[in-house]
């Protein structure tokens, strides 16, 4: 994998940040195009030719949120938001369009640049978006979409396979300690250990976020798929 | 004289007024007084009056035997205007106002002509119309709607009117000139019903007029409540715009002193390298000391807007943290780099590990740990190091940012430091002392918390929030 984008798109209607933005991040050896509103990136409507995307919210016509979902329904690379909209609203749309970070302004290029890697390093691999995780048959190890294995104790991994087996539903604690170890009972402080640290651990060694996450006041939720290794 | 249980009128008279006597000093002392209270008691006292001519003359035809009967149902007749509102003009009386003067025509009639044939019966008509405009003034008083008492009083008069036609169809075929009285067994029998009658009418009507007090001070009550509820809510709409224009004043105050004076200053560097670059004399190093400066002051303003969005915002606005699963790392790291160049190299960041996702609101964090490193290089001695960490903490299951740095003066943690507009010990630390409150307020809304420990010459300020 490139260690940075080679190809960065830029979509601000601040023409002076941009410009600046760009002879920054073009001294990392990456080619950079910048343009004032969404439609002017649309005429070209190739967005296979950029490795990465940085995006204003508040642009004329089309906006930054709309221009998301359409780069993200067309491309896996990465997409990073700039904006200095304030409040949830700007922020859960950037995302829940297909964003991969949000950084309000006041931002500077060196911010700019240490997303831009983060991001990278997370989905510079295509895999990293189109494969799954998968847990083996004997429940010791997981691998994460781009490959890193992570080995589970017997009890992770028959907590990772009871969620697995839940789909999209959140598993309770309650049915979680009884399923896994046949414990009930109202204290899960342990259950709750276990999934702080196998969190810890899946992020260590396969250096992304967890595929589950929590459901406060309930249990535990996958947030990705996993599939069970074939036979 | 015949006696019933030993008792004859004379003595039944004395219940009568003795029992008269004390309902009325009830009415009087327990009832808030009234129309209805005042009619009553009047009504009484004319029945005092009234029994006085009854149960202490004897004959056939007296002047005072009439004029008791008369002043009996004359009393019954103001009874029966207790049950009204006063106002006896209105429409909805006119059938109990009708009644009501017949059954005055009936006393009249009495009092007027003491040798009236029949005058037993007019006697009896005059008590049974009396209570009939009772009943139709009860129903009719929208003042009685609702109570239960209303209903005990409605059925005893009912009764009331009942027994009377009874004894009224009982006498039918006495003599025209019969007594209105008489001292017979049966006539004392029925003076003695007479007198239980007013104790029960007395009775009814005392738990009436307790219904009533009872419902006026539920109202009254309820309309308190309503009353406080209303004022409760107006001085909270009071205090938010009390607590707004507070904090209109306070980021005026900051964009006066905090950015306005800082922004003059930039100018004044910019100034300084404008001349510098117009001579031709001028050190590469001299420039880029001055941009450094400028852009530290740039930096600050930037940090005063933001602490004063956040603060004057999202937190005083008590909004709830917008969490996503997010790499604390990347928001530490963010913060870190919101930091000047020149003072990014007292840091040494240590991080447990380099991806750490948890649930958290990723701009106000930021600020946060901004604040807190910003405070770190502000208030520790130049060229001294800053630790800035993220633990995990497995026992607690939380999260643990802290930064560490030597300390100028100890001095400044004194006193609440984490309160708002508090900055240590006065005014010689610049800032609006917003930063530590946010600290603690971003702890807050991640249901976290806040604290510092001092090691010698050391601080550490922790941000703790669960994961």
């Amino acid at each position: 994998m490139k260690p940075f984008p080679s190809s960065i798109c830029i979509v601000d209607d601040d023409e002076d940040f941009s410009a600046f933005l760009a002879e920054y991040l073009s001294l990392r050896g990456c080619r950079c195009e910048v343009f004032v509103s969404a439609e002017e990136l649309l005429q070209k409507r190739d967005f296979g030719r950029y490795d990465f995307f940085i995006l204003d919210l508040g642009l004329p016509g089309i906006d930054g949120v709309d221009l998301t979902a359409l780069i993200r329904a067309n491309s896996s690379s990465g997409i990073l938001i700039i904006s200095g909209r304030l409040g949830p609203d700007a922020f859960n749309s950037a995302l829940a369009a297909g964003a991969d970070m949000f950084i309000n302004k006041p931002v500077r290029f060196d911010q700019v640049l240490h997303a831009t890697q983060s991001i990278w390093r997370r989905y510079g691999d295509p895999r990293a978006r189109s494969a799954s995780w998968v847990i083996s048959q004997d429940l010791t190890r997981l691998v994460s979409p781009t490959g890193e294995v992570v080995s589970l104790s017997p009890y992770e991994g028959r907590l990772l396979d009871h969620l697995r087996q839940a789909g999209d539903e959140a598993v309770s604690r309650a049915d979680l300690a009884a399923a896994v170890s046949g414990a009930g009972g109202e204290d899960h402080r342990n259950l709750d250990a276990t999934f702080f640290r196998l969190r810890r651990k899946i992020e260590r060694d396969a250096k992304q976020q967890s595929p589950f996450r929590t459901v406060h006041g309930v249990g535990y939720q996958l947030a990705e798929d996993i599939q069970c290794e074939a036979v | 004289m015949s006696e019933i249980l030993g008792y004859d009128i004379p003595h039944l008279g004395y219940f009568f007024v003795g029992h008269l006597a004390a309902f009325t000093v009830c009415i009087l002392s327990f009832g808030d007084r009234n129309r209805s209270t005042d009619a009553w008691v009047t009504s009484n006292i004319l029945g005092v009056l009234g029994m006085a001519g009854i149960a202490y003359t004897e004959g056939n035809v007296t002047l005072m035997s009439a004029i008791g009967a008369s002043l009996t149902v004359f009393s019954g007749s103001v009874k029966a205007l207790a049950f009204t509102s006063g106002r006896l003009s209105r429409k909805r009386y006119r059938w109990g106002n009708a009644i009501v003067l017949l059954s005055v025509l009936c006393a009249a009639l009495i009092m007027i002509f003491p040798s009236l044939p029949y005058r037993r019966f007019v006697f009896l008509l005059g008590l049974v119309l009396t209570m009939t405009a009772s009943l139709i003034y009860l129903r009719r008083n929208r003042r009685w709607a609702g109570l239960k008492q209303a209903r005990y009083v409605f059925a005893t008069y009912f009764m009331g009117i009942l027994a009377t036609l009874g004894v009224i169809a009982k006498t039918a075929f006495l003599p025209a000139d019969f007594a209105i009285v008489d001292h017979s067994t049966t006539g004392t029998a029925n003076f003695l019903q007479l007198c239980i009658a007013s104790m029960v009418f007395q009775l009814v009507f005392l738990t009436l007029i307790f219904g009533l007090n009872r419902r006026e001070r539920e109202r009254v009550f309820l309309r308190n409540s309503r009353l406080r509820e209303s004022m409760a809510l107006k001085k909270a709409i009071y205090d938010e715009t009390s607590a707004l224009s507070n904090e209109r004043e306070q980021l005026i105050k900051m964009l006066t002193h905090e950015v306005r004076q800082p922004l003059n200053t930039a100018q004044a560097a910019l100034q300084s390298i404008t001349a510098d670059v117009a001579m031709s004399e001028l050190k590469g190093q001299s420039i880029k000391s001055k941009l450094d400066n400028t852009l530290s002051v740039l930096n600050n303003i930037t940090l005063s807007i933001s602490n004063s969005l956040v603060g004057a915002t999202l937190i005083s606005s008590r909004r709830e943290a917008d969490r996503k699963s997010v790499n604390v790392c990347d928001v530490s790291q963010l913060a870190y780099l919101d930091l000047n160049a020149s003072d990014r190299t007292r840091i040494d960041l240590q991080f447990a590990q380099p991806y750490i996702y948890a649930d958290v609101d990723p701009i106000v964090l930021r600020l946060a740990l901004r604040n807190l490193l910003e405070n770190a290089v502000k208030y520790s001695p130049a060229n001294t190091p800053i630790i800035f960490k993220i633990d995990t903490d497995e026992d607690r299951l939380m999260l643990q940012f802290s930064v560490r740095n030597h300390i100028i003066d100890k001095g400044m943690l004194d006193g609440d430091i984490f309160g708002r507009n508090k900055r240590g010990v006065d005014n010689r630390y610049g800032g609006e002392g917003l930063g530590l409150f946010i600290v603690t307020e971003v702890a807050a809304m991640h249901e976290g918390t806040s604290h510092f420990d001092v090691d010698g010459n050391e601080v550490t300020f922790y941000l703790e929030i669960p994961a």
